[in-house]
């Protein structure tokens, strides 16, 4: 039986597509030719596919989680939602309340974790189709300058 | 000097990105880098095998990861050690060096 192979999420794809192009960057500085620096890059790497998959499984592991509290957040919102409105008793309406604000909160602090920066992403792909690779010091698509982070040190080889 | 690379041994790479993280928060490439200058390039270390380490690592609580601007302005993802990460680089420390001074001893006695 073949194994079942899950579809790259694009962020694992673009994070390992970084480190290549990176590589590549480096063997090219040295003086290799394109073709060669893309070869050592991705001999220096190893098998992406194999590594991009066992990425992909661990992922889906998280995102199983994040489903189940989803839906647990949205049963606690409908069971609060139904006591709201079936109860006529103030105490028991607040405990509705309750329950609906921790629906609320416990969805919003999973999006918050979950968020990526998808606005980015058509860019950069726009950009890669373009031919757009490794230009140090050139400004990413889609990227802000006001929200830079703090500057990372610089990595030599 | 010969050019001879060691495998890492199983385990050894958490412990490794741990330590590299410890200072800065940094992306996969960087850690690499970081890891192998370090290691003078005598470990043999495939550079992807750090992203299946770094996703267990995250799972685990161990380090959290978020998006950001590598040096030369392209989109990168940066990790950076958690509480539980800063413990358990102390913890694994401190087991490293008694697991290396174990085997010393074992070797300096046959």
């Amino acid at each position: 039986m073949r194994p079942s192979r899950r579809k790259t999420p694009p962020e694992v794809e673009e994070e390992m597509q970084f480190h290549i192009e990176m590589l590549e960057c480096k063997y090219a500085e040295q003086g290799m030719s394109i073709a060669d620096a893309k070869a050592a890059a991705l001999r220096r790497f190893g098998n992406l596919e194999t590594f991009k998959q066992q990425c992909v499984e661990i992922s889906s592991r998280n995102s199983l989680l994040r489903r189940m509290l989803k839906i647990a957040s949205i049963v606690l919102a409908l069971t609060g939602l139904s006591i709201r409105i079936l109860s006529s008793d103030v105490k028991i309406a607040h405990i509705g309340d309750t329950l609906i604000m921790i629906a609320v909160s416990g969805r919003l602090l999973l999006y918050v974790r979950g968020m990526s920066p998808s606005a980015c992403e058509a860019g950069i792909s726009k950009a890669r189709e373009a031919g757009d690779s490794i230009k140090p010091g050139a400004q990413a698509p889609g990227s802000d300058h006001k929200n830079k982070p703090e500057p990372v040190k610089r990595v030599t080889a | 000097m010969g050019n001879e690379r060691t495998d890492l041994m199983q385990g050894t790479l958490e412990l490794l990105i741990l330590n590299t993280l410890a200072r800065e928060s940094m992306h996969g490439y960087g850690i690499v880098q970081r890891i192998h200058e370090a290691a003078e390039d005598l470990l043999k270390v495939e550079d992807g095998s750090l992203y299946p380490a770094l996703y267990r690592m995250e799972e685990r609580g161990l380090i959290k990861s978020e998006w950001g601007l590598s040096e030369n302005n392209r989109r990168a993802k940066f990790y950076k050690l958690t509480r539980t990460g800063k413990r358990k680089l102390a913890a694994e420390r401190a087991n490293w060096n008694r697991i290396s001074k174990a085997v010393t001893r074992i070797l300096q006695a046959t």
